[in-house]
């Protein structure tokens, strides 16, 4: 540390100030830094101790967050709304799930929030004609197709008028849903491990790289789905928003985008429809489950069968948000019809307030 | 809100408001007369034309030398090449406004036309022609008649000196040539010169005197001047369409010369093409650009009709010829009985098998411009038509009703106004206008139309939405709503049909197309949202989309496909498909939505379009479009007689 120390001292002084006259300062910082320590020393005098008033933060208190840069803020929320996941997977009927206690609880129980079974081979082999067909409109959206290949802020921001400016808290929310998103769906596709179209035949030839990790279910669906469902839940609870209230009113064209955004992956050769199935419901699940530990609310248990997304003679399903999720058995998509508690979370609810306010 | 009365015309003379007037007359011709003719350039404050241009089909017992005969020169005149096909019951006309009169007053002549459909006013098509039928006169006989196979192609931008088209001595194979227009750059709607200069005759050749406007040169001339122009064994193509003011050859891309090369070129060096068509001889009718860049409806008729008489007078009696015509609307009857079709159907029959015409089944499957819905007793149905900010144009949307269909009302809702208009009952027309009492839209709803033979077509007709110009009266854009109500007790059906109002290749009109919007229609780009399935209840259809000047019983109309088919399907997806999707649905009798035959018009569903010729020998281009199947098919024709 104080090798350091010294040395930063030293050769920024020196080089910090022969380069500003010379022209090649390395580091815009150091040039402050030289200005700072210059105008300090000029100005500073004798030093007469802690002579100001202090308020102290309360130990542990949500609102502190606002004291905070919006990385750490955003890292603090989130390893609370970590707090309690974990994964199942049992090899026998090659199910996983995602599963939640409450860690805070003195009686911790585990309750399922998502369970998830795969197509098998046979069925994936037998979309992989449908990704043929969808092959015929890459060429209609090569530009939403690489435009969407980063998270497509700009696509949601259109919808429902994000701003970086007045939505900072929101976009917050989203900055988490994403994060929950990627670490869950990252499992499931490990656990999983289902080939990706490319494997199955020489002629798919996708238009973009095809990424390093299981097709199913799709990441991109899975995020597109929970940022609309995050949106739609957060505009139906800005207060005096009417009747019925705009998240609802936005919700097909929220639902469109994000449905646009999933085949567009397969479109492009990446994904199968039913990976865009696979995850329309897990999306829609983790945004639920964050929106409920945010708002101390419940949630319903929501499940996708691979096994099932198939038509009545076994023929290939093509995605369709026509499609219910709510069934509550004998379906691809379920959702039961009990609900469960999932806690509190503190921090989360506070981020949730003041992204609310942004829309007031 | 109210309709105000049809006006009594200045040019026709007829009091437009007057009971049964509008019956079985052009609504177009109507409309012109409300905005005084307006959408042709005229408008208020300028002089009306002096000749309208028309296209006439005769009543059963008439032809072409007994009209004459009851006529003078002096208010109707017709090009003489109509003397040419006896028993031939069409023709096209310069009429002034004494026709009128004469149809109003003398009977004898009343009872020779059964109908007439107004043509394109600009220009010198509102001039009189050189040399037209006199009583008695007789048919012309134009020297340096073809026979054996000849192509024939109605076009625009036919670039005859490209090697495509020249013949193993480097001779053209167009060995007649006639074009349409009259003046230096052109004049047409949105563009109009101030100053008219007249072709050069010596340089773009005589006019026809068969034809009466336009300027003709034969082979012969045309191998003359690249003779002129061909230095150390090489043409210069710039400076012969310099030198024959043909100053849209030097550009790159012409339509014309792209379809005359798959109808009849020689290939290239990797598909060498050595068949009959890259050998035979052809005639070649370069449309007016005012008609290429024409917005409006009737506009084509008379130039087509007048292209199509010109390639059969330069063909001897015993020739077997074979017409393209890739071009197209989108508005009419879309049963065959337009003026345009019925003269080719006619035409055909006549000919007894030595003519066939291959015409495009359209590009307009996925542009929203066709509605299609039954009418139960006391039912409605909506319709909501967007008009583009920025239309320089008018815009049309043809209502089409079958017979028996008299007790459906239409109401019209206008952008930004919460009422509608009054409904109109069948047998009524009016306009509603702004505060200066200009017109801002016209519905002409009569019981029987000129535009076609069966049921009847209500016109709603607007002003442009955009002008530079002051004298221009412009109308509001947005959605205008139109609700179409059967007040009767029998279940009838409608289409209603948006009239073509695009740009064309390398133009700048101002043209902005029109379209439907509906909640039902699929609009995603998914796989299966590129045809109709029965179970939509949009009356938003693509199928029934389709050139309405191919929809007659004796031409052919072909769809297009892709060369390569894929997973998605083989149909091109602009064009109107084979079989009909959705062919349950109800229909006006004699429609038709099917192309008689495909050929491919895209390579694959990326690479859309196909190669064919620049306007410069050497140089190919991807086009893309019904207009590539058609010539593909004329082809075949020429290939198999």
């Amino acid at each position: 540390m104080s090798g350091g120390f010294s040395g930063g001292f030293s050769g920024g002084f020196s080089g910090g100030f022969s380069g500003g006259f010379s022209g090649g300062a390395a580091d815009p910082r150091v040039n402050m830094a030289d200005a700072l320590i210059l105008n300090r020393a000029a100005i500073v005098g004798p030093f007469t101790g802690a002579s100001l008033h202090v308020t102290e933060p309360g130990f542990d208190k949500p609102a502190n967050l606002a004291l905070w840069a919006d990385g750490p803020r955003v890292t603090a929320c989130f390893t609370e709304l970590l707090e309690g996941l974990l994964f199942k997977s049992n090899n026998g009927t090659k199910q996983a799930s995602l599963e939640f206690a409450n860690l805070q609880s003195s009686n911790i129980q585990r309750k399922p929030l998502v369970r998830m079974r795969a197509p098998t081979k046979a069925q994936f082999k037998k979309q992989l004609d449908l990704v043929a067909a969808y092959a015929d409109l890459r060429a209609d959206r090569a530009v939403e197709i690489v435009a969407q290949m980063t998270p497509p802020m700009a696509f949601w921001s259109s919808v429902v008028g994000l701003t970086a400016h007045r939505h900072k808290k929101t976009l917050q929310l989203i900055d988490l849903v994403f994060s929950l998103c990627v670490h869950v769906e990252m499992r499931f596709k490990h656990i999983f491990a289902s080939i990706r179209p490319v494997a199955f035949s020489p002629q798919i030839q996708p238009m973009i790289e095809t990424p390093g990790h299981g097709s199913w279910p799709s990441g991109h669906a899975t995020e597109a789905f929970a940022v609309a469902t995050l949106l739609e839940a957060l505009l139906d609870a800005v207060p005096g928003t009417g009747s019925p209230p705009n998240g609802t009113l936005s919700r097909e064209q929220l639902q469109r985008l994000a449905a646009r955004i999933a085949t567009n992956r397969v479109v492009s050769g990446v994904h199968y429809p039913v990976d865009s199935a696979g995850g329309r419901l897990l999306g829609t699940a983790l945004a639920e489950f964050l929106v409920a530990r945010a708002t101390g609310t419940r949630v319903h248990e929501r499940g996708f069968d691979g096994r099932l997304f198939e038509g009545p003679n076994g023929e290939p399903l093509d995605f369709s948000l026509n499609q219910s999720m709510d069934h509550t058995s004998g379906n691809a998509y379920t959702r039961s019809a009990t609900s469960t508690a999932v806690g509190n979370a503190p921090l989360l609810a506070w981020l949730w307030g003041e992204a609310l306010k942004e829309w007031a | 809100m109210s309709w105000q009365p049809l006006p009594t015309g200045e040019f026709t003379g007829i009091d437009w408001n007057a009971p049964g007037a509008i019956d079985g007359e052009d609504p177009y011709l109507i409309w012109a007369e409300a905005d005084q003719f307006a959408g042709y350039h005229f408008g208020r404050g300028k002089k009306p034309p002096k000749w309208l241009p028309i296209v006439i089909e005769l009543t059963a017992e008439a032809d072409v030398p007994a009209l004459v005969a009851a006529s003078s020169t002096a208010w109707l005149q017709i090009p003489r090449v109509y003397l040419n096909v006896p028993g031939l019951r069409f023709c096209t006309a310069r009429v002034k406004k004494r026709f009128f009169d004469q149809l109003r007053n003398n009977p004898h002549f009343r009872g020779l036309i059964l109908r007439f459909e107004l043509g394109l006013p600009v220009g010198h098509h509102t001039h009189p022609l050189v040399d037209p039928c006199t009583p008695g006169s007789h048919p012309d006989h134009a020297p340096g008649l073809l026979d054996g196979k000849v192509l024939g192609l109605i076009d625009g931008g036919l670039a005859f000196a490209n090697d495509q088209f020249l013949d193993a001595q480097g001779r053209t194979r167009v060995k007649h040539f006639w074009r349409q227009d009259d003046t230096v750059n052109g004049n047409w709607p949105g563009n109009q010169p101030h100053h008219c200069v007249p072709l050069d005759p010596a340089r773009a050749g005589p006019t026809p005197c068969d034809m009466g406007y336009g300027h003709e040169l034969s082979g012969a001339a045309i191998d003359a001047a690249m003779a002129a122009y061909t230095r150390h064994g090489q043409l210069d193509e710039d400076a012969l369409y310099e030198h024959l003011q043909l100053w849209d050859l030097s550009r790159p891309v012409n339509h014309g010369t792209h379809v005359m090369s798959l109808a009849c070129g020689k290939g290239n060096l990797l598909h060498p093409m050595d068949d009959e068509a890259s050998r035979c001889d052809l005639v070649a009718v370069q449309l007016d650009w005012s008609n290429v860049l024409d917005t409006s409806g009737g506009a084509m008729n008379v130039s087509v009709l007048d292209g199509l008489m010109y390639i059969l007078a330069r063909c001897a009696p015993s020739a077997q010829l074979v017409v393209n015509i890739s071009w197209g609307t989108l508005a009419g009857p879309h049963d065959g009985t337009s003026v345009l079709e019925a003269a080719m159907d006619q035409l055909v029959a006549l000919l007894g098998g030595r003519l066939q015409i291959a015409v495009p089944a359209g590009n307009a499957y996925q542009s929203r411009t066709h509605a299609n819905a039954t009418l139960p007793p006391g039912g409605s149905v909506a319709l909501h038509w967007c008009v583009q900010p920025d239309d320089r144009t008018e815009s049309y949307l043809e209502i089409w009703l079958p017979a028996g269909a008299q007790n459906v009302r239409i109401s019209v809702t206008p952008p930004g106004q919460t009422q509608p208009l009054p409904p109109m009952a069948m047998g009524q027309g009016g306009t509603w206008v702004n505060a200066q009492g200009s017109p801002l839209c016209g519905l002409i709803y009569p019981t029987t139309s000129a535009l076609g033979s069966h049921g009847t077509c209500a016109l709603l007709a607007l002003a442009p939405t955009f002008s530079r110009r002051r004298s221009v009266v412009t109308g509001p854009f947005g959605t205008w709503k139109v609700v179409l109500s059967n007040t009767g007790s029998t279940e009838t059906l409608f289409d209603a049909y948006i009239e073509r109002d695009d740009v064309a290749i390398g133009q700048n009109t101002g043209a902005r197309q029109s379209y439907l919007e509906d909640v039902f229609y699929d609009t995603s780009g998914n796989l299966g949202s590129f045809v109709d399935h029965a179970d939509n209840p949009t009356p938003v259809r693509r199928s029934g989309t389709f050139n309405s000047l191919s929809t007659g019983q004796n031409t052919v109309s072909v769809g297009g496909v892709r060369a390569q088919s894929s997973a998605g399907g083989h149909f091109a997806l602009y064009s109107p498909r084979k079989p009909d999707p959705d062919a349950g649905r109800p229909q006006r009798p004699g429609v038709k939505k099917v192309p008689e035959t495909l050929k491919a018009s895209d390579d694959n569903p990326a690479l859309w379009g196909v190669l064919g010729a620049g306007s410069r020998s050497g140089s190919v281009v991807r086009l893309a479009g019904t207009s590539s199947a058609a010539p593909l098919e004329a082809r075949d024709m020429l290939n198999g007689l």
